[in-house]
């Protein structure tokens, strides 16, 4: 199996949801492994696979924003200052479920890299949602809105600050996961608190967002290096094929049925 | 139903065969292993009565705290049935996977067989190598 990497250009919500969902089908098809991390062209909402499209109304931060469903699962994430990867791994088609091995190998590395850069960040070891003055009453099965104010087995925290999360998508033979990095709080946001108010100061000054993400896809290919058993390649050259196959797509994005199918 | 008289595909899915008003339908569900490498479900999206299915095509999807996962079907046909009551309580697919779990009911197409289904013990041999 080969593994290709590459930085992307920052796209529409719309886009990068019809990009991704291509390098599934890749994954499934061609049996390759690809790493995409990207920016989005404007503040988007992206909402999960399950979630209400009525609850996106409800959060006035976030209301005039853009909004995209995501084909994974999970909570819905405000794409301002963030760093959003997207991995797509062949796997059997008998397997089932979460790959929790690709979930943790990711993990791992972005808790190395953050500590390295000083912060004190860990995985989170238990599956609760933060109480907030929101929270659900006990006993309903409702949960936080936002991704960033859940809390579930393995989410990259620094204190109480949850600032990596990730979830899958299975496919026949090959699975999706998207992940979040929070960079920095956003006034569509405003009670999530970001990696630039976590790091030390002279990290945040010194690093360029590009720079930033640079380093994150090293670290994130180095995680998964091992895991797959293959050195990722440059895969900027996907970049053109991925396109085409991302604009026949946008429009299952795009469609109402989508959008709003819960 | 008991798993031993049933047919499986590779993605889990099980099917029997049952007899209703002179019609020979199928019964749809996921098993027990594929319930426990699941974990933690929390929504689940059926079909409506109606629907077509397709073998392999995806009928429903589940969602557990870090996956979504389509099922896919096993035959061929029409959905005569759907336990809808199981969005609300998923936990009865982990109490009674191969009873109470059922998922979907099928009015097999003409000409459907599920010979190219696995047995139980094939199955079972299949999630031991998982």
């Amino acid at each position: 199996m080969e593994a290709f990497s590459y930085l992307d250009q920052p796209r529409s919500g719309l886009m990068n949801m019809a990009y991704d969902d291509a390098m599934l089908d890749f994954a499934d098809e061609r049996r390759v492994a690809v790493l995409r991390l990207y920016e989005w062209s404007e503040p988007t909402l992206s909402l999960g696979y399950f979630q209400r499209i009525e609850e996106r109304e409800q959060h006035e931060a976030s209301r005039s924003l853009a909004m995209v469903r995501r084909a994974t699962g999970g909570g819905a994430i405000v794409h301002h200052h963030d760093l959003t990867y997207a991995l797509a791994v062949p796997q059997t088609n008998a397997s089932v479920g979460a790959a929790p091995a690709v979930y943790a190998a990711v993990h791992a590395a972005m808790v190395t890299w953050l500590n390295e850069l000083g912060a004190e960040a860990q995985q989170w070891q238990e599956t609760y949602n933060l109480p907030t003055p929101d929270a659900p009453r006990a006993g309903s099965k409702k949960t936080e809105f936002l991704c960033f104010h859940r809390r579930s087995f393995g989410d990259v925290v620094i204190g109480e600050h949850k600032v990596l999360g990730s979830a899958q998508r299975r496919g026949k033979a090959a699975l999706l996961q998207h992940g979040s990095l929070l960079l920095a709080t956003s006034v569509h946001a405003p009670t999530l608190t970001g990696l630039e108010s976590l790091l030390p100061e002279e990290v945040v000054k010194s690093d360029g967002e590009r720079l930033f993400a640079r380093q994150m896809q090293l670290r994130l290919e180095r995680g998964i290096d091992a895991l797959l058993g293959e050195r990722f390649k440059c895969g900027a050259f996907l970049a053109e094929e991925l396109h085409s196959a991302a604009t026949v797509k946008m429009a299952k994005f795009e469609a109402p049925h989508w959008r709003c199918r819960v | 139903m008991k798993p031993e008289e049933l047919k499986y595909n590779s993605s889990h899915e099980w099917v029997g065969l049952t007899e209703e008003n002179g019609e020979q339908i199928a019964v749809v569900g996921i098993s027990d292993f594929a319930i426990e490498q699941l974990t933690d479900l929390v929504y689940m999206a059926l079909p409506s009565v109606g629907q077509k299915v397709q073998t392999g095509k995806e009928f429903g999807e589940v969602e557990s705290v870090k996956a979504v996962s389509p099922l896919y079907s096993p035959v061929d046909g029409e959905v005569v049935a759907v336990h809808s009551q199981l969005a609300d309580n998923l936990e009865k697919l982990g109490e009674d996977p191969f009873g109470d779990g059922w998922i979907i009911k099928v009015k097999l197409a003409s000409g459907t067989t599920l010979d190219g289904l696995m047995d139980y013990e094939a199955y079972r041999k299949q999630c031991a190598q998982a």
